[in-house]
C-alpha cells in the first residue's frame, strides 16, 4: 500500500484483510492431515468402548430372549391339534374332529332340505 | 463417502484438501494465533460427526460450519470482540490502517464474530450468499443482515476522525 493509495479506506481495508488472510499455514496440509490423524485412534478408542458395551448388552438381551422363548415353548400347554385324515367316515351331516390322541369332538349338522329350523317361523 | 465408514485414510485425503480454505477461514474469526489449533479441532470434531453427514456433495458446506461453531464459541471465550466504544477507548482501529501496514486484527476486533465470518466468506472466499447461508447454518437474509453491519462498522471505523474519542 502506497502512500499515494487513493483507494477508499475499507477497499484498501479488505484488500490488506485478504493478503492477511490468505497467508500460508504454518502447517503444510501434509502436516496438518498426518496431526490430525494421530488424534483420530483417541475418539475411535473412546467410540470402540461404547460399541464394545453396546454389544455386550445386546448379546445379553438376544441370550435372554432365547432362553425365556425357550422356556415358555416348554411350559407353555400343548395346542390342540386337527387330525382330520384319522377321522373314520362318518354319516352324512355328521364329522368327527381329533383335537389330539384322546380328545374327538363330533359335530352332527342338519341338512337344509329337511325344512325349516325349530323356532324359525318363515 | 469412504471416510463416512470410517477409513481414516480417506479422511486424511480431505483434511490435506480443505486444510488450507479452512486455517485462512479461522484465522480472520478466531485471529491468527489460534487459526490453526481451531481448523485441527474443527476437523476432529467433523470426523467423530461424519456419520451424520447425509449428502457428501455438502461436505465442504458441513465441515465449514463446523469449524465455524467452533470458531464462535472460541472467538466469545477469548472475548476478540470488543465493542467499537471499547475499541476507541482501548486502541485506535483507524490507525491501523497506516500507510504502509494493516494490524488487520485490530480492526477486525470491532466485528462481531459471525459478521468476520460472513465478511471472510463474501469478500476471501467470494461465495455467494445462499451457499454463505448453508455453510453458517443461518438465513440468507441473516447473511446480509451480517454482512450490512460489518461494512458499516468498518466504514466507521476506517474513516479518521468519525468515531467520537478515537486517538489521530
Amino acid at each position: 500500500m502506497s502512500p499515494n493509495d487513493s483507494r477508499d479506506p475499507e477497499d484498501r481495508f479488505l484488500e490488506a484483510w485478504k493478503h492477511w488472510a490468505q497467508r500460508p499455514p504454518r502447517q503444510s496440509p501434509a502436516e496438518a492431515a498426518a496431526a490430525v490423524s494421530r488424534r483420530l485412534p483417541l475418539r475411535q478408542q473412546r467410540r470402540s468402548w461404547w460399541a464394545l458395551a453396546a454389544a455386550a448388552a445386546m448379546t445379553v438381551t438376544v441370550a435372554l430372549a432365547v432362553h425365556w422363548s425357550i422356556f415358555v415353548r416348554r411350559a407353555a400347554p400343548p395346542r390342540p391339534t386337527i387330525n382330520l385324515q384319522e377321522s373314520a367316515p362318518m354319516s352324512k351331516g355328521e364329522v368327527l374332529i381329533w383335537l389330539d390322541d384322546e380328545t374327538p369332538l363330533y359335530m352332527t349338522f342338519q341338512p337344509p332340505e329337511n325344512g325349516p329350523a325349530p323356532g324359525n317361523k318363515s | 463417502m469412504r471416510a463416512q465408514d470410517g477409513d481414516a485414510a480417506a479422511f486424511s485425503c480431505l483434511v490435506e484438501r480443505h486444510w488450507i480454505p479452512l486455517v485462512h477461514f479461522a484465522r480472520s474469526v478466531v485471529g491468527d494465533a489460534e487459526a490453526e489449533d481451531c481448523a485441527q479441532d474443527g476437523l476432529v470434531i467433523a470426523w467423530s460427526k461424519l456419520a451424520a453427514l447425509r449428502e457428501p456433495g455438502a461436505f465442504r458446506a458441513w465441515l465449514l460450519r463446523t469449524v465455524a461453531r467452533l470458531a464462535f464459541r472460541r472467538a466469545r471465550r477469548s472475548a476478540r470482540y470488543v465493542s467499537i466504544t471499547e475499541a476507541a477507548d482501548t486502541q485506535d482501529p483507524a490507525s491501523a490502517v497506516g500507510p504502509e501496514t494493516v494490524d488487520v486484527e485490530a480492526v477486525l476486533s470491532v466485528l462481531a464474530p459471525r459478521q468476520r465470518a460472513v465478511m471472510h466468506l463474501t469478500v476471501i472466499e467470494s461465495m455467494s450468499d445462499s451457499d454463505i447461508s448453508a455453510a453458517l447454518g443461518i438465513a440468507a437474509a441473516s447473511v446480509r443482515s451480517h454482512r450490512r453491519r460489518a461494512r458499516e462498522m468498518l466504514r466507521r471505523v476506517l474513516q479518521p476522525g468519525s468515531v467520537p474519542g478515537v486517538k489521530k
